[in-house]
């Protein structure tokens, strides 16, 4: 059942028509048997004429009835008289009564009657239903409106189920123009009846899902503050020691140990937000500012490498959420200065093609060997194991958030070897957004 | 210079007092924003620096009551939430600088210096990369002892660049600086004073980030 206005203008429509058959059928049996009964009495009645003229001895005029009607008398095995289309044979052979036989290509309805007079057989015979065809006439009379009549009750259903269905409509209406974050509850005192069981259990579901979403929420903003905040005493203090002693190796150990911690708690955090990233936000971003953007931020930690990082390309729009694409943004060019030597060349490459946007990020790395492009987006694996040869500790975890915003954005990732410098290209195409929105 | 510290969390309270201190600031800390507001009668500090998760109310609670009494105490705030919202509200309240946690203790210093070089407080009120030397209260440049004259434009275009060394500043940031100064810039504006300063400044002091925008290493870091 894919609409119910369909499946009940059907069924509403089928059961008229049928109702209106069955009526019209039982109509058409009652009228037969009136006319039965009719046919009868007249039979009667002309076979007791028969057996009135008979008993006073009268001669009995062939055509005393009409051309319908055909009689015989007998008496005993005698023919005393008989209408001018009655055989001269016996034209009967059952018992007294009623009786149907065929004759000259007719029915004939035929009454035997046991006259007054001892032995005397009085034979009367109409042709049966001379009326049916009149009868036959009637029905279709009765059924035809019903025929013209059906498409007007269909528009009349439809209208009906069309109101009826008002209070579905509205609802509906009501839960598509929520926002992808309105939790509150329906009020009930707006819904027939019928609609109050879905109205509570979408309350109960609108409930825990606020409740879910509240708690998601706070654990991001929570986990934050739990981690950040003594991250960064630890840091200053670190900061104080050092100060304090120069060249103390275990605080040098420990200021990196720091900030791997760090990473790894960006990363989750990131991890975090791109995984409940389901209220909108949603807007026209420009590729090429927001890779800008992200590399005035970055750009402190590529200075200590002595690394060059440039961006080329021109204005591109995409559809999407701008935390999440800087996310993306920063992964990967922290990736490929991460596995890029000093002095070493990042190259930042935005466009648009088509009907496509791409973002390219390559490096003069040691790029990745090509049996391990499908392994390198996934979770937690890092080439070579924990400790490759490149000698960067890293949580693992920055690709594989970049390909779960690739995916949440509809794009593309493409890993490869970059032509120009050497190292690894990471190609991301993502549906471009029409200039004329917004 | 005196600033207090309204921060909560006692580890990072007690390891901020260390370093400032260390850096030779007069420093003053409060957990609660109630205690903070009194601490401002008291101890009139120049720079706050302010968390904005306090146990007993919101940060921006805070910056509230000070831009209220004063508008001359210049506010940084630090927060654990790093998102955009976060920065535009605290500036949108009036606070002169954000910094999110976890943050480099160099990144704060270098904050807190170029704080208070705007408040005019600062014992030095120059900005000295190499052997250039940017005077922020005579307005003027030195290369090797030599002054030379720069138009406004340019020592405006300059200072950005080296208040804040070692980032990089896009063309977009320089235009919005120079236009919050009330100065009209034409398309090209950047380039132009950009390609002036250097004529005047030793060879590569400027660098281009390809795509990007400009930048000025650090005195450090270019050694």
């Amino acid at each position: 059942m894919t609409s119910i206005r369909r499946f009940l203008i059907i069924v509403i429509l089928s059961v008229v028509c049928l109702g209106n058959f069955i009526a019209a059928l039982q109509g058409y049996r009652d009228s037969l048997a009136a006319i039965d009964r009719i046919e009868e009495q007249q039979l009667e009645e002309k076979a007791h004429t028969l057996s009135t003229l008979v008993s006073h001895q009268t001669n009995i005029p062939s055509h005393i009835f009409g051309d319908d009607t055909l009689f015989q008398v007998w008496q005993q095995a005698v023919l005393l008289a008989k209408s001018q289309n009655a055989p001269e044979a016996s034209f009967y052979s059952q018992d007294a009564g009623f009786h149907l036989r065929s004759y000259n290509g007719n029915q004939w309805l035929l009454y035997r009657y046991e006259g007054q007079k001892p032995d005397i057989d009085i034979i009367v015979a109409a042709k049966h239903r001379v009326y049916s065809s009149l009868t036959e006439d009637v029905l279709i009379r009765t059924i035809l409106p019903i025929i013209w009549v059906l498409p007007i009750i269909g528009l009349l259903v439809w209208g009906i189920v069309h109101i009826g269905l008002k209070p579905l409509r509205s609802l509906a209406a009501k839960l598509d123009s929520r926002g992808a974050n309105d939790f509150s509850v329906l009020k009930k005192g707006r819904y027939t009846r019928e609609l109050l069981p879905i109205i509570s259990a979408l309350n109960g579901l609108f409930g825990r899902l606020g409740d879910a979403f509240e708690r998601e929420r706070r654990f991001s903003a929570d986990a934050a503050h739990e981690f950040r905040t003594p991250l960064s005493a630890l840091k200053i203090n670190l900061h104080n020691l050092s100060k304090e002693q120069k060249d103390n190796q275990t605080v040098q150990s420990l200021k990196r140990t720091a900030d791997r911690m760090e990473h790894s708690i960006e990363q989750l955090l990131a991890l975090h937000e791109v995984s409940i990233d389901i209220d909108g936000c949603v807007g026209k971003i420009n590729l090429r500012e927001a890779a800008q953007d992200v590399i005035v931020e970055v750009y402190d930690q590529l200075t200590l490498k002595s690394q060059t990082i440039e961006l080329m390309g021109t204005d591109c729009f995409i559809h999407g959420r701008l935390p999440s694409i800087a996310i993306l943004l920063r992964n990967l060019i922290d990736n490929a200065s991460k596995y890029t030597p000093e002095k070493g060349v990042i190259r930042v490459t935005v466009g648009s093609r088509a009907d496509q946007a791409t973002l390219l990020i390559e490096d003069s790395g040691p790029g990745v060997p090509e049996e391990e492009y499908e392994r390198v987006l996934n979770r937690f694996y890092r080439i070579g194991g924990d400790q490759n040869k490149s000698n960067v500790r890293g949580s693992g975890l920055g690709l594989s958030i970049v390909s779960d915003i690739v995916r949440v954005h509809n794009a593309n990732i493409v890993i490869s070897r970059s032509l120009e410098l050497g190292g690894l290209a990471v190609k991301i195409s993502f549906p471009l957004a029409e200039r004329e929105e917004v | 210079m005196k600033i207090l510290i309204v921060e909560d969390d006692p580890d990072l309270a007690e390891g901020l007092i260390t370093a400032l201190k260390h850096e030779s600031f007069i420093v003053s800390h409060a957990v609660l924003g109630d205690e903070a507001k009194t601490r401002i009668t008291q101890f009139q500090p120049e720079i706050i620096i302010l968390d904005l998760g306090l146990p007993d109310m919101d940060g921006l609670e805070v910056l509230r009551y000070v831009r209220k009494k004063n508008t001359d105490i210049a506010v940084l705030i630090l927060t654990a939430r790093g998102d955009l919202d976060n920065k535009v509200k605290a500036l949108d309240h009036g606070a002169d600088d954000y910094l999110a946690k976890p943050f480099e203790m160099m990144e704060l210093l270098a904050r807190l210096r170029a704080m208070s070089r705007r408040l005019n407080t600062s014992a030095s009120s120059q900005l000295k990369i190499g052997a250039v030397v940017l005077d922020i209260v005579a307005h003027t440049l030195s290369v090797n002892d030599q002054e030379i004259r720069l138009p406004k434009k340019e020592y405006m275009t300059l200072k950005i660049l080296m208040e804040e060394a070692g980032r990089v500043k896009t063309k977009a940031m320089l235009e919005e600086h120079l236009y919050e100064w009330g100065e009209t810039i034409g398309s090209n504006a950047i380039e132009f004073h950009i390609s002036n300063l250097r004529k005047k400044l030793p060879p590569d002091f400027i660098q281009t980030i390809r795509g990007i925008g400009y930048t000025i290493k650090k005195a450090d870091a270019s050694q």
